[in-house]
């Protein structure tokens, strides 16, 4: 194996560990599929009390996963507190600022031809991915969540996509029925397919790494 | 070609301690983080457990890792981290091989023909 790709590896397998917690993958796939499941039971418009067991069982579901990384993959300490908070507060932040944004401009022109949830989630997901990255000044790192920047385009294209025209009216999932579920299905099914591709990242590089020695 | 003198200036900066792939790969795994533990550094090296431990007790000995213990019995666990040291002496180390693959990078030096 040549010096260049050995030292590329070496430098993955830092970046991974890095990233190691943002990459436990399975972690988040029981809330993407309890995001589905919640979509589609307040499909009425209407939330349901059902939809409550099922988020609780999801973050529930979390803990034997983490212990399975643990066992599986080891542990490690970052220094993530900084970048966390500022994940947690500017995507509360985003996505609070976007559905008011997406609400007004419903409520002045009565129809949008354009998914607004979809928007929603979009914009958020994408600011969730970069910041660590940012934050940190890792640069290198954004190969990391190349497939989270590709999954927040693909999210948006759907989204812009002017459903609307063709309909006559409005886009359907702006309608009030579907407005909610829609932005559960973006978020739970961009959870499952983002979380799967990060597990098999952390899987693949960590197998790179053992291969490189 | 490299010149002779700037190759041989760059690897006398080489650290025999950490220059050894699997010490390498160790210290510059544990830059990016604040600790790992003795089973993430045993899953991303592919070393066994004795093998491991020989070449963290060698960084431990250069004063360039700290291992802490903790736990008991199923909870045990080892925590490994890089000291000041280490982390100074691994950056050290990858400014002297980034040199050197600049000095392998780097054009031929013309060859002096004057005839005396």
């Amino acid at each position: 194996m040549s010096p260049e790709s050995e030292t590329a590896r070496m430098q993955r397998a830092a970046a991974v560990a890095a990233n190691f917690n943002h990459l436990r993958g399975l972690i988040p796939l029981p809330m993407g599929v309890a995001l589905l499941v919640v979509g589609a039971l307040n499909l009425d418009g209407e939330s349901s009390m059902l939809a409550l067991p099922f988020l609780v069982l999801a973050l529930l579901a979390g803990i034997p996963i983490s212990r399975y990384y643990e066992r599986k993959f080891g542990r490690v300490r970052t220094d993530d507190v900084v970048a966390t908070t500022l994940v947690v507060v500017v995507a509360v932040a985003v996505f609070v600022a976007l559905g008011l944004a997406g609400r007004y401009v419903l409520a002045q022109s009565g129809q949008i031809a354009v998914w607004l949830t979809g928007l929603q989630v979009a914009v958020t997901m994408s600011v969730m991915s970069w910041i660590p990255v940012v934050v940190r000044g890792r640069w290198r790192d954004l190969a990391l969540v190349r497939h989270w920047c590709a999954i927040c385009a693909l999210v948006a294209v759907i989204a812009l996509a002017p459903v609307g025209l063709w309909t006559g009216g409005g886009h359907p999932l702006n309608s009030p029925d579907l407005a909610a579920p829609s932005l559960m299905w973006a978020f739970g099914a961009a959870l499952l397919v983002g979380g799967a591709l990060d597990h098999r990242l952390l899987v693949r590089t960590m197998r790179d790494a053992r291969g490189a020695r | 070609m490299m010149s002779e003198s700037g190759a041989h200036e760059a690897a006398n900066g080489l650290d025999r301690v950490i220059h050894e792939p699997a010490r390498l790969l160790i210290t510059t795994v544990l830059q990016s983080v604040s600790g790992a533990d003795f089973v993430f550094l045993q899953n991303l090296s592919g070393l066994t457990k004795g093998n491991l431990s020989s070449h963290l007790n060698k960084l431990e000995q250069a004063g360039y890792v700290a291992i802490t213990k903790t736990g008991a019995g199923r909870r045990a666990r080892t925590w490994v981290e890089l000291t000041g040291a280490g982390r100074a002496a691994a950056a050290e180390h990858w400014k002297h091989l980034d040199g050197l693959r600049a000095l392998a990078d780097a054009p031929d030096e013309p060859a002096d023909h004057t005839e005396l």
